[in-house]
């Protein structure tokens, strides 16, 4: 008979521990099973007394039935002839060696047991496992997208520039508050007077739209885009000093081009941001584009940079501006107009129509156009920051491909090209050099 | 030469999937489970453990393969799913017995559930026989979840409800003093839940005298050898979850489904009867016609 499974020998140990008692002196028995119906009809007083009457009776009844069997005996081996003796002998023998053998199979028998056992518990064990890895994984994919789905619009795709975004916020309330304040002072000092109206910054407040916090969530990270424009027109207005910076913002690039040396000036017209670029060091005029170039005298600066301005101007202010900046630019100076590409349809169709303050897009052949009738000379366009992410992917090339995947190549390219090509441009105009500026 | 185990894939969803472990568990007894992977071979059937688990969407419209959904808490399956599911899971609970019409067959498991061949009977005598051989007090009750409660740790207690003359149990063990075939006092509220009787299967006695009902059920042989017997006979039909992993199994297609003469192949192997020993084909002639009908029934079905 086999070990009861909730017996085994530590769980045994550890209940003598519990109860505090010490292990048996073992003599290797084991309790023999009996079928639950046996003990169904369990024994009575009169049948235990019965009982107790027959164990003392059996030394007697022994020794009776010892004698009846030596007579019996005695009788049968008279006619048994010695062949048969020889033959139970034998099969006597075989007996004792077949229970020999049963006994020797018996711990086998018993681990085979174990076995069976422990490969039930290991089955349990692995199906929880596994239930485990399947819930672990529906919770990962649940994650993701419950990531997905919300991160836009929480802004967790980066903590740190959410909080930017909210410090913008801030800031933005903060300085329409002063504007508030600093416009009925103004008003309790001269009703008559008409507040000043700069023409850039109408459409930035149009509707009391927020424009700075929606520059900060969808522009991207302030910091890697200042960098990048450094890295853009750093070397080019080096060379054309000193710079003015239409729209300046709180003159983060001016910043960046003084931390490189480069001297600048900056044009807000949002009264607060350019008190806030001003308590910074950086010369900053609060007022409009036009104002500010129609009072600087001729061929006073080495370049104007007007960063992502252009496309908010309508098509008249926007001629002027161009025209202005032609005539205060020094001979070869340069004019810096970086706005989205509208020749990419992924810009057209997402990050331009997102912007409510955008007026046109501006067709980099537009724009070529209009610097050379302002009077610029040479137009270069940088295009920068193609949607490669969006890009279909092109097929494997070889000799051994076949001929059509070259002609699939060539569509999917011209199809990259149109809706995934730059996201932005630059149109880089100079004026013509000093020799040639009357011709 | 072994045959390969059927693979069963899972699928969770966000509901817990606490309810359907148990017949998991015992499932694995006849197939391997595995979570969703699909660098694996597709699997023989797919289990859901919930209506929202995922991927079992596709794994609906996917008919080489079987889908059970599980059901929590008289949940109603969505159209789909009540139209393509090849079986329903649902948890059986004595205070509710009731089991949902649905499309496709409903398999219920107990809840609460316990692999009872993990635990198998010991009547009175062999008890006593353990007890003396492992050294236990010969009058030994065990006191669990009542007051005063025997100071036992984890790992003794199945020893020692296996090995005791009685119990008083309420709480996690109660199963398993049950299945154990152990007599046992607990209380109307354990006893309601479980669908016992009050000596019927167990004696039910107030907590404050649990302890001292129990003692008196040691002490009642008769009686106590008659309700641990009635205890396991309860668990076999009522709490024993490895039927119903098999039937789960049966209706997703990877064990072979029950019939006549499976059943009596498995009594006569269950009483060590040799294949094509006498005995049995006595057996398997007696029952000839009727297996014969069954099989035409089956034809016709």
């Amino acid at each position: 008979m086999t070990r009861h499974p909730d017996l085994d020998p530590s769980s045994v140990d550890a209940l003598r521990d519990s109860l505090g008692l010490q292990p048996p002196t073992s003599n290797g028995e084991t309790p023999v099973d009996e079928h639950p119906a046996a003990v169904a009809a369990a024994p009575s007083r009169t049948d235990r007394l019965r009982e107790r009457v027959k164990v003392r009776a059996r030394p007697a009844a022994d020794a009776v039935l010892e004698r009846i069997a030596a007579r019996v005996l005695q009788h049968i081996r008279g006619p048994l002839g010695d062949e048969l003796r020889a033959d139970v002998r034998r099969l006597e023998g075989e007996i004792g060696s077949l229970r020999a053998r049963v006994e020797a199979f018996a711990p086998v028998i018993a681990s085979l047991d174990e076995i069976a056992r422990a490969t039930d518990a290991l089955h349990a064990l692995s199906a929880n496992q596994e239930l485990m890895k399947a819930e672990l994984g529906s919770f990962h994919r649940t994650l993701d997208d419950f990531g997905r789905a919300i991160a836009p619009a929480a802004g967790l795709e980066g903590v740190p520039a959410r909080f930017s975004e909210l410090r913008e916020r801030v800031n933005a309330i903060d300085r329409e508050l002063r504007r508030l304040l600093t416009s009925e002072a103004a008003a309790a000092t001269s009703p008559g007077a008409e507040p000043s109206t700069p023409a850039i910054a109408e459409p930035f407040r149009a509707s009391g739209f927020d424009y700075v916090g929606f520059e900060g969530r969808f522009r991207g990270d302030p910091t890697a885009v200042l960098e990048e424009l450094g890295r853009r027109y750093a070397e080019l207005l080096a060379s054309h000093q000193p710079v003015v910076d239409i729209g300046c913002g709180r003159g983060e690039l001016l910043e960046s081009l003084s931390a490189r040396g480069i001297a600048g000036i900056g044009v807000e017209p949002d009264v607060g941001m350019a008190a806030e670029a001003r308590s910074r060091g950086l010369e900053v005029h609060a007022t409009g584009a036009l104002e500010f170039l129609s009072a600087a005298d001729p061929g006073s600066f080495g370049a104007i940079t007007a960063i992502h301005v252009a496309e908010h101007l309508d098509l008249e202010t926007l001629v002027s501006f161009i025209e202005l900046a032609a005539s205060r630019l020094r001979p070869g100076g340069v004019l810096v107009l970086e706005t989205p590409n509208p020749a990419s349809l992924v810009v057209l169709g997402n990050s331009y129509v997102m912007d409510p303050t955008h007026v046109w897009p501006l067709h980099p052949a537009l724009v070529t156009f209009l610097c050379e009738r302002a009077g610029f000379r040479d137009v270069e366009l940088r295009f920068h920051s193609p949607a490669e992410a969006y890009h279909l992917p092109l097929l494997r090339e070889g000799p051994d491909e076949p001929e059509w995947v070259g002609t699939v190549n060539a569509a999917f390219r011209r199809l990259n090209e149109s809706l995934y090509g730059p996201q932005e441009y630059a149109a880089i105009a100079t004026t013509p050099p000093a020799d040639q500026t009357d011709r | 030469m072994t045959a390969a185990r059927p693979a069963v894939e899972l699928l969770v969803g966000l509901r817990p999937v606490t309810a359907v472990e148990p017949v998991l568990r015992a499932l694995s007894r006849f197939a391997t489970l595995r979570a969703r992977d699909p660098g694996l071979p597709p699997p023989d059937a797919r289990i859901a453990t919930s209506t929202d688990a995922r991927g079992l969407r596709e794994a609906l419209h996917d008919d080489a393969v079987p889908v059970a959904v599980a059901l929590h808490d008289g949940e109603e399956p969505p159209a789909e799913v009540a139209a393509r599911a090849a079986a329903f899971l649902v948890a059986r609970r004595p205070e509710a017995p009731g089991i949902p019409l649905l499309g496709a067959p409903v398999v219920a498991w107990p809840e609460p559930s316990i692999d009872a061949a993990a635990h198998p009977p010991l009547p009175p005598l062999v008890r006593r026989r353990w007890r003396r051989l492992l050294g236990l007090p010969d009058q030994f009750v065990v006191v669990l979840g009542f007051d005063p409660a025997t100071p036992l740790g984890d790992r003794a207690v199945a020893s020692a409800l296996a090995t005791c003359e009685a119990a008083a149990v309420r709480g996690r063990w109660t199963l398993v003093a049950l299945a154990l075939g152990t007599p046992l006092v607990t209380d109307a509220s354990t006893a309601r839940r479980l669908g016992l009787r009050d000596d019927c299967e167990v004696a039910v006695s107030a907590p404050a005298s649990a302890a001292a009902a129990a003692r008196a059920l040691a002490l009642d042989e008769r009686r106590s050898a008659r309700l641990g017997a009635a205890a396991r006979h309860v668990v076999e039909q009522v709490h024993d979850v490895v039927p119903s992993a098999r039937a789960v199994a049966r209706r997703l297609g990877i064990l072979a489904p029950e019939r006549p003469g499976n059943v009596l192949h498995a009594r006569l192997a269950e009483l060590g009867t040799p294949e094509g020993a006498p005995a049995a084909m006595r057996a398997v002639a007696a029952c000839e016609p009727f297996l014969s009908l069954a099989s035409v029934a089956d034809t016709t079905r």
